[in-house]
């Protein structure tokens, strides 16, 4: 099913984890050029900013064929029916392959933007074809991301694969009428936690050994919809959504209120507890999500008083934890354990602050009196999954 | 990667018992770190708070009273500037590494209040009167001071951001991304200079030794601003003179391809391809449409084609010879 050799992604998941040891220095000079030699391999996987600009190009490239291509057909008669987008899929489709297992391509920028490319013409014949929607598209989708993200291990395919399975059980569930409707948050519930519990289950298991990106990325996509499922706002919204009514309330009110509430905290003990970064940095993310659905409904105090009083609790809970770890205390360190080859190399930290402060507060010339507001926008954006 | 997969690696010997042991504790211990989690709360703290008082500000100014507002932001600025200097390490023209992340975050707090206080003067009591550009030039060298004294790369980013305002432009992304800025003369002409001046700044902190990590942030603005600006200048002018923009570019571009070549930058070497290629796709889009019959629309489609698979080529021999490098 993986379209890529497998000794040779071993080998690379072996260099990548010996290389952290190496970094941390457990593993003498030595041991390490040893273990770089005997896991060799042959993939063209280039530095993450080369990728995004081989990505870039690929996509122009693909894009302005593809337009050549279509202006010489149409010229000589009419494409307006499904084969013309489902041609180009398999052409690109068929480079891609080409690309992967002749000229060894992996996470290059090549390959997943003919990946994407790929899958989106696909599905646009689809739709040409079926006029599918809801359900019947939600399928075909589902179908083609999980085959794609199993044969490219790729982790946003794994995410689009999940999100449509969401959708499928909607949509499915929806039919059965409207006690569907009445118990939709429920099942959505439970199929995201059951996912969950199944990726924790095989997170360390053989058949996943090559799909760790996905792993990642599918148990934050569930834990996510875990809480969006039982999130008051979207609870409420879709239930007005679906019987086209305008509620004050709805049934079970306080239940969702407490989920609303009380999960992201619930996330960031168990985070804390299991020392599970997904899970506690999920919770910190949703703690924004609580307070925004709550602000939606309730309005407790000025928003300048919001912010300030928010702002002031923020930097006292860091303040506590910092001294409360200025040495390593139960397991936990406020100390960086190892450099983040990108946050080094762009200094984003940097880049984050100067374009969220640089232009708050400076003297204005023809504004005159607006003055301080500013921006703060980005909250969160310093996290990073 | 899990402990029966090193243990394979112990028995193809390639990693010693030791190592194994040294690693095996390693992931008993599990040390955990809130690093991040630590920095993106000072942030989320330092960004609430400043906007938030800002609003407050505004909001109350009629009746709090201007002096009670000013004391009030002055102290809060004094009170960081005095918890950072009591934390401060001594200066030094090499790296000094922070305290920790939350003196780091009072310090830019510190920061932010002394910029709202100079504002606030300034609209209130109007101190540098209708010398406006005192009243960026000022803050702006008062920035540079921070950033270098305490070393925060934060403060120092901003401080260029402040440099681009007081001469007039900004460093914004969604600013040099918007079509109109680069409407007149005047404003590529100064984008020019600002990029080239960070340039030499970049260049400067490196080869006299002076802060030599505060290299990559005056680099990086150094690059965008004069390749951006130099593209606005191509598009600019008419194909005659657009000629001595591109030549311009191209002496450009082989400095900072060389540079990072040099310095193994990916970053560097990837800008000035993608750049190169904008304005090389610019060239070639306005020398064909001197044709004027249909056949043109095919010429750019097949030009971008054909482009794109060479530039796709270059980029991957790039990377290869940076990585033999």
């Amino acid at each position: 099913m993986i379209i890529y050799n497998e000794t040779w992604l071993s080998n690379l998941r072996r260099l990548h984890a010996v290389e952290q040891d190496y970094q941390d220095g457990l593993v003498p000079e030595i041991e390490w050029h040893a273990v770089q030699k005997a896991s060799e391999h042959g993939f063209y996987s280039p530095n993450v900013f080369m990728r995004v600009g081989l990505f870039a190009l690929t996509i122009i490239t693909s894009v302005f064929s593809s337009g050549l291509l279509t202006a010489i057909v149409l010229s000589n008669g009419g494409i307006d029916n499904f084969g013309w987008p489902l041609f180009l899929a398999i052409v690109h489709y068929l480079a891609l392959e080409y690309q992967v297992r002749v000229n060894h391509h992996y996470r290059s920028g090549v390959d997943d933007a003919l990946l994407w490319i790929s899958a989106g013409l696909l599905c646009t014949s689809f739709v040409m074809a079926t006029d599918a929607e809801g359900f019947g598209l939600a399928c075909f989708v589902f179908l083609l991301a999980g085959i794609l993200s199993l044969r490219f291990t790729d982790a946003v395919m794994s995410a689009v694969c999940f999100l449509t399975f969401l959708a499928m059980v909607f949509f499915g569930w929806q039919k059965i009428g409207s006690l569907g409707n009445a118990t939709m948050p429920f099942i959505m519930m439970l199929v995201s936690a059951g996912v969950y519990r199944l990726i924790r289950l095989k997170l360390d298991s053989v058949e996943t050994r090559f799909y760790a990106h996905c792993m990642l990325v599918l148990q934050v996509a569930s834990l996510l919809s875990l809480y969006a499922a039982g999130n008051y706002f979207v609870v409420k919204e879709l239930n007005d959504m679906l019987n086209g009514t305008v509620s004050k309330s709805i049934p079970l009110g306080w239940f969702f209120w407490a989920w609303t509430v009380t999960m992201p905290l619930l996330y960031i003990y168990g985070g804390l507890k299991q020392k599970n970064a997904i899970l506690l940095r999920s919770g910190l993310l949703l703690i924004a999500a609580a307070a925004a659905t709550y602000k939606a409904y309730y309005r407790l105090m000025p928003v300048e008083y919001t912010l300030v009083l928010c702002g002031v609790a923020a930097l006292l809970i860091a303040y506590l934890v910092n001294r409360y770890l200025s040495a390593p205390r139960n397991g936990f360190t406020r100390k960086q354990l190892r450099k983040d080859y990108l946050m080094e190399e762009l200094q984003i930290e940097s880049l984050i602050v100067s374009e969220s402060f640089s232009e708050t507060a400076v003297p204005l010339e023809e504004n005159g009196r607006e003055f301080g507001g500013g921006q703060f926008g980005g909250g969160g954006s310093g996290g990073g999954f | 990667m899990n402990l029966n997969e090193y243990d394979e690696l112990l028995d193809e010997g390639l990693i010693s018992a030791d190592t194994l042991d040294r690693i095996k504790k390693k992931h008993a211990a599990g040390l955990f770190s809130v690093f991040w989690e630590l920095k993106t709360m000072l942030y989320i703290g330092v960004s609430l708070l400043s906007a938030g008082l800002g609003i407050l500000i505004y909001k109350n100014i009629d009746t709090i009273g201007h002096q009670v507002i000013l004391c009030a932001i002055a102290a809060l600025c004094a009170a960081c500037f005095a918890w950072c200097s009591k934390h401060k390490k001594p200066f030094s023209y090499e790296r000094v590494e922070a305290v920790d992340s939350f003196t780091d975050y009072i310090l830019l707090l510190g920061t932010l209040s002394f910029l709202s206080f100079v504002g606030y003067l300034q609209v209130q009591y109007e101190v540098f009167g209708t010398h406006y550009g005192m009243a960026t030039f000022i803050p702006m060298l008062v920035l540079f001071f921070i950033a270098y004294s305490f070393d925060h790369l934060g403060i120092l980013t901003m401080a260029i951001a402040n440099l681009a305002i007081w001469m007039g432009v900004s460093v914004t992304p969604k600013k040099l991304l918007a079509l109109n800025t680069f409407d007149s003369e005047r404003t590529i002409y100064t984008y020019l200079i600002l990029g080239l001046l960070l340039l030499v700044a970049a260049h400067f902190s490196e080869r006299r030794n002076v802060k030599r990590h505060f290299f990559f942030s005056y680099h990086h603005y150094g690059v965008h601003l004069a390749y951006i600006s130099l593209l606005a200048g191509y598009f600019y002018y008419d194909y005659g003179i657009s000629l001595i923009w591109l030549g311009l570019f191209a002496v450009l571009a082989w400095l900072i391809y060389t540079d990072s070549l040099a310095r193994k930058s990916f970053y560097f070497t990837m800008l000035t391809v993608v750049y190169s290629y904008i304005l090389v796709s610019g060239f070639c889009v306005r020398s064909i449409s001197f044709i004027h019959n249909e056949s043109v629309v095919y010429l750019g489609f097949m030009y971008f084609s054909i482009s794109g698979i060479a530039f796709v080529s270059l980029l991957m021999n790039l990377n290869k010879s940076i990585k033999k490098l």
